[in-house]
């Protein structure tokens, strides 16, 4: 595709307005209507902002309807605007799931406040400012405990500190002063034995360095940490929806082990027979309910675990289905894509000639990029089918011709995807080799096209209470 | 402004802000994400309008101050169980919707405005607060370093 082409077919995507365009400002509108009206309300209710915002200060452990519905205390206007780009947390602030933690701790000038968390069994997300007297870049890396301050596993989601300030600002105590104490979130997800057990009192625990996007980190050898007590109603909110069900994807045996609805995401628990052909690669799940309210998949921010070809089974993570639903969904899968087993191998040889690439995947000189200073670069172009979403091609090792196995994220096998999310459009991956790696190698492909299903599946689940 | 009229003017104009904010990110799915936050603002503001007949370059600039938080929010957060990041490949061989992202956001501005919000170049000079000629010269270089050419009658 040339420059002009995608140039041509960006601005014809941009035109394909969705169906649900209209009925997203209606809906924009009635909210900001809604919480004006709020507003109004709690006004007349309590007297003063001062006054409201006593009441809220005293609300401890608890849900705070009157200062959230207010929406004009300063900091509840930044927890709003800190979850306006994620659907499920803002159903949960908007339906006063909400704790209020309000912790702060400062050691060397740096203030780590905690404000808020949303919590469920398996993810709780903790809502905090960070803040240096010296207007330096300060930036978290955070983790969970236990209360005994054994670590917890969980897989965590953060790095908003400054995310509106670009490298110049960054290097401007002023600009870094007037973004810091912006209200930041961490989404913790937890996984393993910790999975579903989220415990009353955890600590959050955080290592400070300094990150103004050059190249390195700076680490500031300093580290916060803060216990926290989650409420009970927080730690016991999930229904669960069994399925049960076994179904056929592009001849391939799917089973639906049931949903798990919490009020910051839904997970869709499934698993593949291993007599299976092929590994099931794309599983693009959504729910809608009795009333045709529709959930869909994780826009940002992780989308699943596990996978067909690692585990042969997975959790597939979508929108909270906790607020807004009724009782009964139906899980909806319309497109998927398969990697047959047998041809998912390739041989790659040191005149950069392969053998055993599928159809959907050729030898590309195009885009060609430096990558990392020696590696050994491959360029494949791939033909995604109706898949949307940027993946990596090869699965995360390879063998060389000792048998040495490789991983292919390590420092020197990089990897770069262009993909276009336009339904058909090719995108070029590149993968850079160890050049300690002896020739032939052997890579197994992790990623076919993306097919409309002949049979769209559609199974319906009750809650299980 | 009432109630009535921001709705009826955000409805009409609903197609442009998809078109810009698709423009900025991307993809539907954040896009009808910023349209909807950038409507929830812009209701929330509507009194501090003080001129009505630039209502739509008034919700465009919301929404694009939305978009470009978003876009910077998207590059910084980072996820623990993922490999590391590698390094960016120079601007001129990223794809197209990498390359305007790329792009200077003063630069950046101007193409959004006029290829995805379809704006004249005047309107677009209007609406960013700059001379005409300086607007010029910003599409020119942004469609440079796009590697973008078009004739000149649609410029």
């Amino acid at each position: 595709m040339t420059r002009q082409d995608e140039w041509n077919a960006l601005l014809r995507e941009a035109g394909e307005t969705p169906e649900a365009l209209p009925e997203t400002v209606g809906q924009a509108v009635a909210r900001a209507a809604r919480h004006e009206s709020r507003s109004r309300r709690a006004r007349g209710l309590v007297g003063t902002l001062a006054a409201l915002a006593a009441c809220f200060v005293l609300l401890v452990n608890a849900s705070v309807p009157f200062a959230l519905a207010a929406g004009r205390v300063p900091i509840l206007r930044a927890l709003v605007s800190a979850v306006a780009l994620d659907p499920s947390l803002k159903a949960a602030v908007a339906h006063d799931y909400v704790q209020l933690v309000k912790q702060t701790v400062k050691q060397d000038g740096v203030t780590l406040s905690v404000e808020y968390l949303v919590a469920d069994p398996r993810n709780l997300t903790v809502f905090y400012t960070v803040t240096d007297d010296a207007g330096r870049p300060v930036t978290l890396h955070p983790s969970l405990l236990d209360a005994d301050g054994n670590d917890l596993p969980a897989s965590a989601v953060y790095g908003e500190e400054l995310a509106d300030l670009g490298q110049d600002e960054r290097r401007d105590p002023e600009a870094v002063r007037r973004a810091q104490g912006n209200l930041c979130k961490c989404k913790f997800h937890l996984s393993g034995e910790a999975s579903g057990q989220l415990p009353a009192g955890v600590i959050l625990h955080a290592e400070a360095a300094l990150d103004d996007l050059s190249d390195e980190r700076q680490d500031l050898n300093l580290s916060f940490e803060l216990p926290l007590t989650i409420g009970e109603r927080f730690r016991n909110a999930v229904r669960t929806f069994p399925v049960g069900q076994t179904v056929s994807v592009l001849g391939q045996a799917l089973t639906i082990d049931r949903l798990e609805v919490y009020p910051t995401n839904t997970r869709i628990v499934w698993r593949t027979d291993p007599e299976n052909t092929g590994w099931l690669t794309w599983l693009p799940f959504y729910l809608t309910d009795e009333n045709g309210v529709r959930v869909d998949g994780i826009a940002n921010g992780v989308s699943g675990i596990a996978g067909d070809q690692s585990s042969g089974w997975g959790e597939t993570w979508l929108e909270s289905a906790w607020f807004d639903t009724a009782d009964e969904l139906t899980v909806h899968l319309d497109e998927a894509a398969v990697l047959e087993k047998a041809g998912a191998q390739v041989t790659l040889y040191a005149d950069h000639t392969a053998e055993g690439l599928p159809d959907w995947v050729w030898l590309s000189e195009e885009e060609r990029w430096g990558g990392m200073e020696g590696a050994d670069l491959w360029h494949f172009g791939v033909n995604k089918g109706a898949y949307r979403s940027n993946t990596d091609i090869l699965y995360y090792e390879y063998t060389d011709a000792d048998g040495k196995v490789f991983d292919t994220f390590t420092e020197r096998s990089t990897t770069a995807h262009f993909a276009s999310k336009t339904d058909g459009a090719d995108f070029i991956c590149h993968y850079g080799f160890d050049p300690d790696a002896r020739y032939p190698l052997t890579v197994t492909l992790s990623f076919a096209p993306g097919q409309t299903l002949a049979q769209p599946v559609a199974l319906c689940a009750s809650d299980a209470k | 402004m009432d109630k009535q009229e921001f709705a009826d003017r955000a409805q009409a104009m609903r197609e442009r802000l998809y078109r810009t904010a698709y423009g900025y990110l991307g993809n539907p799915h954040d896009s009808l994400d910023a349209v909807d936050e950038a409507v929830y603002q812009g209701f929330r503001a509507r009194r501090s309008l003080r001129q009505p007949a630039y209502f739509e370059t008034w919700l465009t600039r919301i929404l694009m101050n939305v978009c470009v938080k978003q876009l910077r929010r998207q590059a910084r957060v980072e996820l623990t169980d993922v490999p590391p990041e590698t390094a960016a490949p120079p601007s001129d061989h990223l794809p197209l919707r990498e390359a305007i992202r790329s792009l200077p956001e003063d630069l950046r501005q101007v193409i959004i405005l006029r290829y995805f919000t379809g704006l004249t170049l005047s309107e677009t000079a209007a609406a960013l607060g700059i001379p005409q000629g300086t607007a010029a010269t910003r599409q020119r270089r942004a469609l440079a370093l796009l590697r973008i050419e078009l004739e000149e009658d649609a410029i």
